[in-house]
């Protein structure tokens, strides 16, 4: 069930009006009706795998427990470290077990050796990256003594499986998001207007820019034999854009859902485009697997490995973006993605600008960027969408016919253009796309792009109905373009 | 919360309203599906993939073949992967037919191998994720349904495809590039088919409801069996995953008692779009001819010079 979608619709006005049916007085039942919410939400997704999600619930729930009550650190140090290990062996043998596997056969029969190992056939959890995540840093931040150990397993079980942010994050901070389960929700207009707006501005980005741009770029990398150049060129720099789309606008979505149902979620991306350099860059993409990793990885290694000096540093950031890579998914063109964009952070790390945050100045009557900002920006932007190619391409081999695909220069490439059929997808696209620049520009302070208080009420309300009209007429069709059958 | 409920509630009525005005509006003739399921039911239907869509001129038909107070045949064919012959199909042409006691309908059930045979990641049920698998309110305008699942503004800018929707043939303006483009083009796209050609089968599933689409429209008029013309080129990929498709098609109009008229015999008469669509010029030409040997067929059973006498 994606948020999008007319069965989400009904299934949200059901769990909305009964998770406010409740008495205010009545918090554990609130609780109740959300977890169940969740796990309707999730079985109807996918019931064989909802065991799975429950099983793990209740594990960390008690390892949780065991090291709250632990009074010697090395004995709390253990419990954790087994709930770490639980968490990424369930990771591992659902994700990337039979990866290994296949990698292993493959090494094996470049030095000659032939033979099969069992390919398993198992059924990947949804969103099981997300939840195993919050999970681990669950037990984390109780060994290190950020947090106790939730005493209510419905309450726990909510921060694991909430439904809005189960399937694509985002990844919540159990100090953050347990604490606003301990009491209950009263309705807050401002807050679920807010939440209704963010909505609003998630559909747009998703539906309206995301898909219409993967009809172009899908359609172009579909039939790349024979597109030109040129329109390779435009699909490497629209994916970027069509990726940002699609992922931000997902998460709006949910974060809009949460704060209709009282509840504050982190924020996943700040305007990454905007972002003078590649560190900047992470700083606003995927911000909360980013600030998991560099809590719980990049910060441990970093001091494990603080009398290396810079060589030290350079090491934990290849280490954790190799696991950023990794964690997308089974392929070592991830794992290779993730190593393009921590060799990246190299030249800030040497010129002393790794640390440094920009601040964007803007100029002139229009609240312009400077043209120092916009080079910069423009430069982070051609590296990341350089190395997208990378993470979109299925494997080594396809990369590499990628990428020549990108540098053929011959006139015979550069002179044929993409069908009409194609452009005409980008029609509505790039406006859009150009209206979601200039108010991401407008509001960069804000935590979202349509955050207009400013603005006079009628001027709002004309927004969003327009947004709503623009999302009926202009949305696109997400998965292909029927007219290649013409 | 009320007000909040009651101004979620207003937002979306003055949306919907908007919409429905937007709607009236605009044009909906890019869209290849929707204005044929906006339409009433019909009695006489032209059945196949986009080569029919395309190539044959409903209007054609009805001048030549039909009588002034009969209804006007209707091209109710959509594409190979949203309207092969199979259950889908057959199910959203029973939810278009009217019955006709008088037996005045006529239908042009057109057939090739791609249309009774799998190919693709999905062969057997690519159309299960198709239009007509999805919508089944398909006589309705506006058709909310329709609109719910698809845009119908996302060829809006379409320059050269539209849909005429009283006939409900696709027609494709685009103006005929010169004969080396042509060439390269219609290259590029027969790779598409030779791709599918790789993993072709046909599909006995498909054959048997081909029949039962038969068998529902027989009692409502008069049938014919088509196989349009292709390129060359098309035609000799066809021949290589279907060698005895004609002999088939053949003994299946022989069991039916209607004529199999096949075209392919002329297929380098009529120039395509794409070596698999015929053009607009041609596709009219090519409904003439085909009402020239319905005609010298007449009654059911009588063979031209056009059809092949192969084997059963």
């Amino acid at each position: 069930m994606i948020v999008n979608s007319i069965a989400f619709l009904l299934f949200f006005v059901l769990v909305f009006a009964a998770y406010y049916m409740v008495p205010q007085t009545q918090r554990r039942l609130q609780n109740l009706v959300l977890l169940t919410a969740s796990y309707s939400f999730y079985a109807y997704t996918d019931l064989r795998t909802l065991p799975i999600l429950i099983g793990l619930t209740l594990l960390f729930y008690g390892l949780g427990y065991l090291i709250q009550r632990a009074s010697d650190d090395r004995v709390k140090a253990r419990w954790m470290r087994l709930g770490v290990a639980a968490g990424l062996g369930v990771l591992f043998y659902f994700k990337y077990l039979n990866f290994f596997v296949d990698s292993f056969t493959q090494v094996l029969r470049g030095w000659g050796i032939e033979g099969e190992f069992p390919h398993l056939q198992v059924l990947l959890p949804l969103g099981l990256s997300f939840f195993i995540f919050r999970l681990i840093s669950y037990l984390i931040d109780i060994q290190r003594g950020k947090l106790s150990a939730e005493p209510n397993l419905v309450i726990f079980a909510n921060y694991v499986a909430f439904f809005p942010s189960l399937l694509s994050g985002p990844i919540d901070r159990p100090g953050v998001f347990l604490p606003q389960l301990q009491k209950a929700r009263a309705f807050d207009t401002e807050l679920a207007t807010d939440g209704m707006r963010q909505i609003l501005w998630g559909m747009f980005k998703k539906m309206v820019i995301a898909n219409n741009l993967s009809v172009f770029v899908e359609g172009i990398w579909g039939q790349s034999a024979n597109a030109g150049t040129p329109a390779i060129w435009v699909a490497v720099l629209l994916y970027p854009i069509q990726m940002y789309a699609d992922f931000s606008g997902y998460s709006d979505m949910s974060i809009g859902v949460a704060k209709v149902l009282g509840i504050r979620i982190a924020i996943n991306f700040n305007c990454p485009f905007f972002a003078v350099n590649i560190a900047e860059y992470w700083r606003r993409w995927h911000i909360s697997l980013t600030s998991w990793l560099t809590d719980y990885v990049f910060s441990p290694l970093s001091i494990r490995y603080r009398d290396w000096g810079n060589r030290g540093l350079i090491l934990s950031i290849l280490i954790t973006f190799v696991l950023i890579g990794a964690w997308h998914g089974a392929r070592w063109t991830f794992v290779l993605f993730g190593l393009y964009h921590g060799l990246l952070y190299i030249p800030l790390m040497l010129n002393g600008s790794f640390f440094k945050k920009s601040k964007l100045k803007s100029q002139g009557r229009w609240d312009l960027p400077t043209s120092k900002d916009v080079r910069q920006m423009i430069g982070t932007f051609l590296l990341v969408a350089l190395g997208l190619i990378l993470f979109r391409a299925e494997s080594l081999t396809d990369f590499g016919q990628m990428l020549l695909r990108v540098l053929d220069v011959r006139p015979s490439a550069l002179q044929q253009l993409p069908s009409l059929q194609l452009i005409s997808a980008l029609i509505p696209a790039v406006p859009a796309v150009c209206f979601m620049f200039w108010m991401e520009w407008r509001n960069r302070q804000k935590t979202f792009a349509l955050q207009s208080e400013d603005r006079a009420a009628w001027q709002r309300r004309l927004l969003y109905v327009a947004l709503v009209i623009g999302i009926f007429v202009f949305r696109g069709e997400a998965g292909g373009f029927i007219y290649f059958q013409f | 919360m009320d007000r909040f409920v009651i101004k979620v509630i207003f937002y979306a009525l003055a949306a919907a309203a908007l919409l429905m005005a937007v709607y009236a509006v605009l044009p909906y003739d890019r869209d290849y599906a929707y204005g044929r399921m906006i339409g009433p039911k019909q009695h006489s239907l032209i059945l196949g993939s986009s080569r029919t869509a395309q190539g044959i001129a409903p209007e054609i038909i009805t001048q030549r073949l039909q009588k002034p107070d009969d209804q006007p045949i209707y091209n109710y064919a959509f594409t190979m992967n949203d309207s092969p012959y199979g259950w889908v199909y057959w199910q959203s042409i029973k939810r278009k037919l009217i019955r006709n006691k008088q037996k005045t309908s006529l239908f042009i059930v057109c057939v090739d191998p791609w249309a009774l045979g799998d190919f693709g990641k999905n062969g057997a049920n690519r159309e299960f994720n198709g239009r007509l698998e999805r919508i089944k309110s398909i006589n309705t305008h506006p058709n909310w349904d329709y609109l719910g699942h698809y845009n119908i503004y996302q060829s809006l800018f379409n320059r050269y495809l539209h849909l005429d929707a009283k006939t409900g043939r696709y027609i494709n303006d685009k103006p005929a590039p010169d004969s080396v483009r042509l060439q390269r083009y219609i290259e590029a796209k027969l790779q598409d088919y030779r791709a599918h050609a790789l993993n072709f089968k046909a599909s006995e599933n498909r054959i048997a409801n081909l029949k039962e689409i038969m068998n529902m429209l027989r009692p409502n008029g008069k049938m014919y069996l088509v196989r349009m013309p292709v390129s060359p080129q098309m035609y000799h990929i066809e021949q290589s995953i279907w060698s005895n498709f004609d002999q088939r098609m053949q003994s299946i109009a022989d069991a039916y008692h209607i004529p199999y008229i096949n075209f392919t015999n002329r297929n380098a008469q009529f120039a395509t779009t794409d070596g698999n669509h015929l053009q607009k010029q041609a596709g009219e030409a090519f409904t003439q001819d085909l009402c020239d040997s319905i005609q010298a067929k007449g009654v059911r059973g009588e063979r031209t010079k056009f059809a092949r006498r192969s084997p059963n």
